[in-house]
């Protein structure tokens, strides 16, 4: 009786965990390029390209950094790493989850975003396999660099545009957002268009409907981000 | 509690939050680009070269138990961001501020 109690107990262990395997295997996604997608020349291209931006950029935050507001870019970083494990349903069979370059571009300019995003997507790289190593030249120039700067010239563009009322510059952080993804995805579309991996017109069509999804969702959350950041820096930080 | 602790503590609180337990409602339907590559059958062009990683695809086998796997992978994560952006920014303003005295 002892016996098959121990062995009905290691039964139930051995379901237990192939069930918890079974889930995990489900939840396998990749959020950012995978390696094997890119063609060698467009990884090492972008990789060289992103190297560059990277460089400039910490030439750019090394003259202007302003040392009081470390603790809010370490918090911005740790926020958005936090955002992107979050996907949400976008159609049915379908997720996406917050980028947050631009809500970083917003709040510390591009140069500073570009390093932020950098940071989370080599750590996601590396200790969490999400996105390839050889393709992390390419996920770093989608997402850091053309996420950072188009988002950030879009929203100083517009910005200098509208006058008056304050729901209007919110509609500018979340136009610059939803900016941010379409170029980031038509970044990705071109290089994955030009590895070869399918018809060009079927990627970009695919590529950009959904995105353009993602991009609304994401603006409307850094819209939304920005508007309690701003009541928290009058309620809290100002007292 | 110190005011300058108390400003930070909320913002934090809301990351742990974010990253520790929120991941476990996240959606499991493939995201934008994993969508369109099966759509275009080149989902299987995917090939791991990445060994290393001890948090692979966001989970742990630490404990039998997936949410508090999620935790631990969430709270490791926040803080290896955390450990990193705080060591590469500090080591630009301290450039920064060296090269200041210098010019002065």
């Amino acid at each position: 009786m002892n016996t098959l109690h121990k062995e009905l107990l290691t039964d139930s262990l051995i379901v237990h965990k192939i069930k918890n395997n079974i889930h995990l295997i489900e939840e396998v996604n990749f959020m950012h390029i995978p390696d094997g997608f890119l063609a060698t020349p467009v990884n090492i291209t972008t990789a060289v390209v992103s190297a560059g931006f990277i460089g400039m950029a910490l030439r750019e935050t090394y003259r202007k950094i302003e040392p009081e507001k470390i603790k809010y870019i370490v918090l911005l970083t740790a926020f958005i790493f936090g955002a992107q494990m979050i996907n949400f349903n976008i159609l049915s069979g379908t997720s996406g989850h917050f980028l947050g370059a631009a809500l970083a571009a917003i709040l510390f300019g591009h140069w500073v975003a570009i390093l932020i995003m950098s940071v989370v997507l080599s750590t996601q790289c590396i200790f969490f396999a999400d996105g390839g190593i050889t393709a992390l030249g390419s996920n770093i120039f989608n997402m850091a660099i053309i996420g950072s700067f188009s988002a950030y010239y879009v929203y100083r563009f517009l910005l200098k545009k509208i006058t008056g009322k304050v729901l209007y510059q919110y509609a500018v952080y979340g136009f610059s957002a939803f900016v941010s993804i379409v170029c980031a995805a038509f970044l990705c579309s071109f290089e994955l268009a030009i590895s070869g991996l399918a018809s060009p017109v079927n990627i970009f069509a695919n590529m950009i409907s959904v995105h353009s999804l993602i991009g609304m969702a994401e603006g409307i959350i850094t819209a939304g981000i920005l508007y309690v950041i701003t009541l928290y820096q009058q309620k809290v930080i100002s007292v | 509690m110190n005011q300058s602790l108390y400003k930070l503590f909320v913002p934090l609180a809301v990351i742990i939050l974010l990253s520790a337990v929120l991941p476990i409602f996240a959606s499991s339907s493939p995201d934008g680009l994993e969508w369109v590559a099966e759509k275009l059958h080149f989902a299987g062009a995917e090939a791991s070269l990445n060994t290393i990683a001890f948090f692979a695809d966001y989970t742990c086998t630490l404990t039998d138990i997936n949410l508090i796997n999620t935790a631990i992978t969430g709270i490791s994560g926040i803080a290896l961001i955390g450990l990193f952006s705080t060591i590469l920014f500090l080591i630009l303003a301290s450039a920064s501020k060296k090269a200041e005295g210098q010019t002065e």
